[in-house]
């Protein structure tokens, strides 16, 4: 610890700058850990949370396959069960008060058997309940609407509209329920408000503790049927996590990306200060220091070097986190359906320290080993020759064929490996493209030489200084090939699944007016509009055709899926855009559905095919005919006729109006008239032109992609960050030979533009490699997306990121060269000459 | 019976592929309580025989064996302790750790060998006084001139008492007066302390302030 305080601190101490650069790295990819963490924990603790707080103590959730419920006598057979400690039914449904969206609640005394804050000293309260009709609402909502106990509000929802009066609020902690916007009442009054008859959306069971819970789960399959499925209430958090799939890969992918070119930055710092140290190390040894008391001290300098950026990136990340948060694209928050607030995992920070001390002690091995060899007789050598001249020397084969393979591992497993791979095998491919050009660092240098000597006499110093150094220049190459790999790879993918996203929806601009229950972005599933609207709408003056749709989540196979009804419509929705006029028709009179690629990849059901889906009026089979691109859902659509949304599942209400005009009607008129006549609905009504409409839908792709592209910054940052590192530190290390240079004739300018040149022209180089490795991790990427995400994009060759990233490669290493060269054109002769 | 035994040693680089021979099978003995000189010109092998001497090296063949042990038979962590305990070096750079005071410096070699610093420090402060450094304690390399670097360099090449002390152009690096008095710092070493110094230099005044001088030639004795 003496040496350690002596040596290695007193050293990060005098070389701040150095020490900011090599924890920099770290920094970087830890930051970015804790805040995807951050950001993918507040997703699914959400959930969590809002689990916890509604299932309680419960071992397994009954859940109805739909909207329209499961019978209430099911419940009466569960509670009978052998291994059933209790069962508590619950109608839970989204609902309006006076505009605003709320869980609607329906529970009875049994709920207490749950142990949750909601319903706990609440006896008094549903006695009281039973005998006078009204609802409980949360502290929060109360405030919002301005009622009190003894108030009434209007209900509006699947049910229609009703008058219920507020018998109490719920204060405190209970009150906090669902931030607040939720009611609670009575099941039975729960039941004839929301028109739920003698249905239940859920049943949540105790089981004995004897009790074996997957035989118990097993039995309660059996008699619930095809009306409802069992899992254990964590299984929502599970289906959390699948919807928001694509956003976990995506940011893991990034995360992986940045640690690694972050414990690259150690490398290439432990590499060159190991070089720099090369005669203090040969002194050390003389000395008589063993190599295992410095190698363990060299190593415990990357852990500390590690520990201290990944702190300082963890408190970054913490801020991050809570910005992310606050900026989840809408799409994603509506896939969870739960409010979204900063839910910072236990494990994010401890994870961000392991990896960063782990990462940076891994990738400062290596330079770490090589250092502790250096031969005691070293340190009689003079200073200023420790530099020798690399012996150039071809391939080396054996990091080229394990980066090969790694490489090849890496886009296999992307393209054809299971989709959680997906974001390691992207890594995967980055640690490929280092370790093949280490192979090659030899012939990389003697090109990236024989390119700077063409210009003139600082191009041919730069390319000694390559030649004799050629670690350095792979070094730097690597670092411009990430930045322009990650900026090919990324832009290259964004113009594909844009491309993808316009052709998917571009017909949705067609319509001339929504009329819907929701934001375009979300979806409305449960507080419908009014079916009678539509004869309402028709009449307008001007309107030419009213489409209707109705989307409803259902169970499909244990997952949730969403099942769209469609009726009149002119085929601009994605799922009926692609197929002909006859299949539309043939879709919406009910003879037919079409089904999204998704859900085909996911349950393995395509055109030609016949779909059976479990309906609460028993199992329904319907000829998939088409199966088309669709961005709307993550984890399936399936598109059939109202009509049988209606008959199959009760659901009357509509989600959205699609209004046509006809040739020549006034606009303006026809949207003051909708506007006027929607001026008094109970429920949020949302007006938009197709093109207003296709602005939201933009504006989330936009959203999702601002999100990734701070992530190729970040990585572009490091990258640049690598660069400036590999320069200042030559810099240092060529002390002495800069100087004697400049004591032979060389001017300032001529040893800047040397600098400049030797970075210059190894971004050159390292942008041919970064485009050709950005070829390759464009195409693993869009398969990644499609295998995570269940975004249907097609893969496009592009030229234009790599028009754009090559030039930048090359800007991102000259100045990235700013300050090296610098220091370079400002080193006194006799200082340099006499350094020690 | 002698400190020092160099027997029939022979070292051979490998350049490219061709075999250069730095010495060519020398042997001499050294007495302890001498000031030893190995004199010769550029190429001569005297550095690469200071090497062989002090374990930084392995002979191609023949043996140096200090105070009864055979430095070739010594695996890397016995050499490594021994060059630790029984040898002090003085570099021409002076090779002073520049984050470390010049008492830090000094104790180094124990630090190395696991001594805790507070447990060092009279030690290493004692030597300071000796070579007339009292003043220039907690001072850093950067502060201290060549002549003053080279005296921390020899206190630290005494910090561990060791059996052998030696010095590779300890006055190289240094103006002509510096040099002087770093000459007279090792001779008193001898004098006074009893010490065994061997100088490896190419300056003939240097040389003759030895008890014996060796002379090398193109790798072999030139006596």
């Amino acid at each position: 610890m003496n040496l350690f305080r002596l040596l290695n601190l007193r050293r990060f101490n005098e070389h701040r700058m150095r020490t900011a650069l090599s924890v920099s790295g770290i920094a970087i990819g830890s930051a970015l850990l804790v805040a995807v963490l951050g950001l993918l924990g507040s997703l699914t603790g959400s959930v969590e949370g809002f689990i916890a707080d509604l299932a309680g103590q419960s071992d397994l959730e009954v859940s109805a396959i739909s909207n329209e419920g499961l019978d209430e006598r099911t419940f009466f057979d569960i509670e009978q069960m052998p291994g059933v400690q209790a069962a508590v039914p619950m109608v839970r449904t989204r609902a309006v008060i006076n505009q605003q969206p709320i869980l609607f609640l329906g529970v009875d005394q049994r709920v207490e058997a749950l142990g949750i804050e909601l319903a706990e000293g609440q006896q008094d309260t549903f006695l009281r309940l039973a005998v006078e009709p009204g609802i409980l609402i949360g502290r929060p909502l109360a405030d919002r609407l301005d009622v009190e106990g003894g108030d009434a509000v209007t209900v509006f929802s699947t049910g229609g509209e009703e008058r219920v009066p507020v018998v109490g609020v719920i204060e405190g902690e209970a009150g906090q329920f669902s931030e607040g916007n939720f009611a609670l009442t009575a099941l039975p009054l729960a039941q004839q408000i929301l028109g739920k008859g003698p249905h239940l959306d859920s049943i949540f069971v105790m089981a004995e503790p004897s009790a074996n819970l997957e035989e118990l789960r097993r039995q309660l399959s059996g008699v619930v049927g095809v009306d409802a499925f069992v899992d254990s209430p964590s299984g929502r958090v599970r289906q959390a996590q699948s919807s928001t799939a694509s956003l976990r890969f995506g940011m893991l992918m990034g995360v992986s990306i940045a640690v690694t070119v972050g414990a690259f930055l150690v490398y290439n710092t432990m590499s060159m200060a190991a070089l720099e140290r090369r005669r203090e190390l040969a002194t050390l040894r003389a000395l008589g220091g063993g190599k295992r008391r410095l190698l363990v001290m060299l190593l415990f300098e990357a852990a500390v070097l590690g520990l201290i950026g990944s702190a300082i990136g963890s408190l970054a990340g913490l801020g991050i986190a809570r910005i992310l948060v606050t900026s989840i694209p809408d799409y994603y928050a509506t896939q969870v359906e739960v409010a979204v607030r900063l839910n910072m995992p236990d494990y994010a920070v401890p994870a961000a320290l392991v990896v960063g001390v782990i990462s940076s002690v891994a990738a400062a091995a290596m330079p770490v080993f090589a250092a502790v060899r250096v031969p005691p007789a070293h340190s009689m050598r003079p200073a200023g020759v420790l530099e020798s001249l690399e012996e150039v020397d071809g391939v080396s084969w054996v990091p080229t064929i394990i980066g090969a393979a790694i490489l090849f591992g890496a886009f296999s497993t992307a393209v054809w490996g299971p989709g959680t791979l997906s974001f390691v095998a992207m890594a995967g491919l980055v640690a490929g493209a280092i370790v093949i050009t280490f192979g090659l660092t030899h012939p990389l240098a003697a090109a990236t030489a024989k390119f700077a000597s063409i210009f003139g006499v600082a191009g041919r110093l730069a390319a000694s200084a390559v030649q004799r150094s050629p670690r350095r220049a792979w070094a730097t190459s690597v670092a411009v090939v990430a930045g322009v790999g990650m900026i090919v790879t990324q832009a290259s993918a964004t113009m594909n699944i844009n491309t993808s996203v316009d052709r998917s929806v571009n017909t949705l601009g067609e319509i001339d007016l929504y009329v819907s229950a929701a934001s375009g972005v979300s979806l409305a599933t449960d507080v419908l509009l009014p079916p009678e609207w539509e004869e309402r709408l028709e009449s307008i003056p001007g309107v030419d055709n009213v489409g209707t749709n109705t989307f409803q989540f259902v169970s499909y196979d244990g997952q949730r899926i969403l099942l769209q009804g469609t009726s009149n419509t002119v085929g601009a929705e994605p799922a009926m855009a692609g197929i002909s006029p006859e299949q539309r028709q043939r879709v919406m009179q009910g003879r037919a559905a079409v089904v999204s690629t998704r859900f085909e990849e996911l349950f393995g059901v395509g055109a030609g095919d016949v779909l059976a889906l479990p309906t609460p009026a028993g199992e329904r089979t319907i000829e998939v005919i088409a199966s088309e691109p669709s961005f709307t859902w993550e984890r399936g659509l399936v598109t059939v006729a109202r009509s049988h949304l209606v008959d199959w599942f009760g659901a009357e209400g509509v989600s959205d109006y699609q209004l046509s005009y006809s040739a020549g009607a006034d606009r303006g008129a026809i949207r003051d008239e909708v506007e006027a006549f929607v001026e008094d609905s109970p429920v949020p009504v949302y007006l938009s032109s197709g093109s207003e409409y296709l602005g939201v839908i933009e504006g989330t792709v936009k959203q999702v992609r601002a999100l990734f592209d701070s992530m190729v910054g970040v990585v572009v940052g490091a990258a640049v960050l690598a660069i400036v590192n590999a320069l200042i530190i030559s810099v240092i290390e060529r002390k002495t030979e800069l100087g004697i240079m400049r004591a032979l004739g060389t001017g300032r300018r001529q040893l800047r533009a040397m600098v400049a040149l030797e970075s210059g022209a190894l971004g050159v180089v390292g942008g041919v490699i970064g485009v050709a490795f950005g070829f390759l991790a464009h195409r693993a990427a869009i398969v990644a997306i499609g295998h995570q995400g269940g975004m249907p994009v097609e893969y496009e060759f592009v030229l234009l990121p790599a028009m754009i990233a090559f030039p930048l490669g090359i800007a991102m290493a000259i100045v990235g060269a700013l300050e090296p060269a610098r220091r370079a054109g400002s080193i006194s002769v006799v200082e340099a000459i006499g350094y020690e | 019976m002698a400190l020092v035994n160099v027997v029939d040693l022979v070292k051979n680089y490998r350049l490219g592929s061709a075999q250069v021979p730095a010495l060519r099978g020398i042997s001499f003995d050294i007495e302890a309580g001498l000031m030893v000189s190995i004199m010769g010109p550029s190429g001569s092998g005297k550095s690469t025989l200071l090497h062989l001497i002090g374990g930084l090296d392995a002979p191609s063949s023949g043996s140096v064996v200090i105070d009864g042990k055979d430095l070739s038979r010594l695996g890397d962590d016995d050499l490594t302790e021994f060059r630790r305990e029984s040898l002090g070096f003085i570099f021409q750079f002076f090779n002073l750790l520049p984050t470390m005071t010049a008492w830090e410096n000094v104790a180094l070699p124990r630090l190395l060998g696991g001594a805790k610093l507070k447990d060092v420090r009279p030690r290493a402060v004692d030597l300071l006084e000796r070579v007339g450094l009292a003043d220039r304690v907690e001072h850093k390399p950067s502060q201290l001139s060549g002549g003053e670097m080279q005296r921390v360099a020899i206190a630290r090449a005494l910090v561990a008492d060791p059996l052998l002390v030696l010095a590779d152009e300890p006055t190289g690096n240094l103006d002509s007066e510096s040099g002087q008095a770093v000459l007279e710092l090792l001779r008193l070493l001898v004098t006074e302390e009893g010490c065994t110094v061997v100088v490896v230099t190419h300056d003939e005044k240097a040389a003759f302030m030895g008890d014996r001088v060796i002379k090398l030639k193109d790798g072999r004795l030139d006596e």
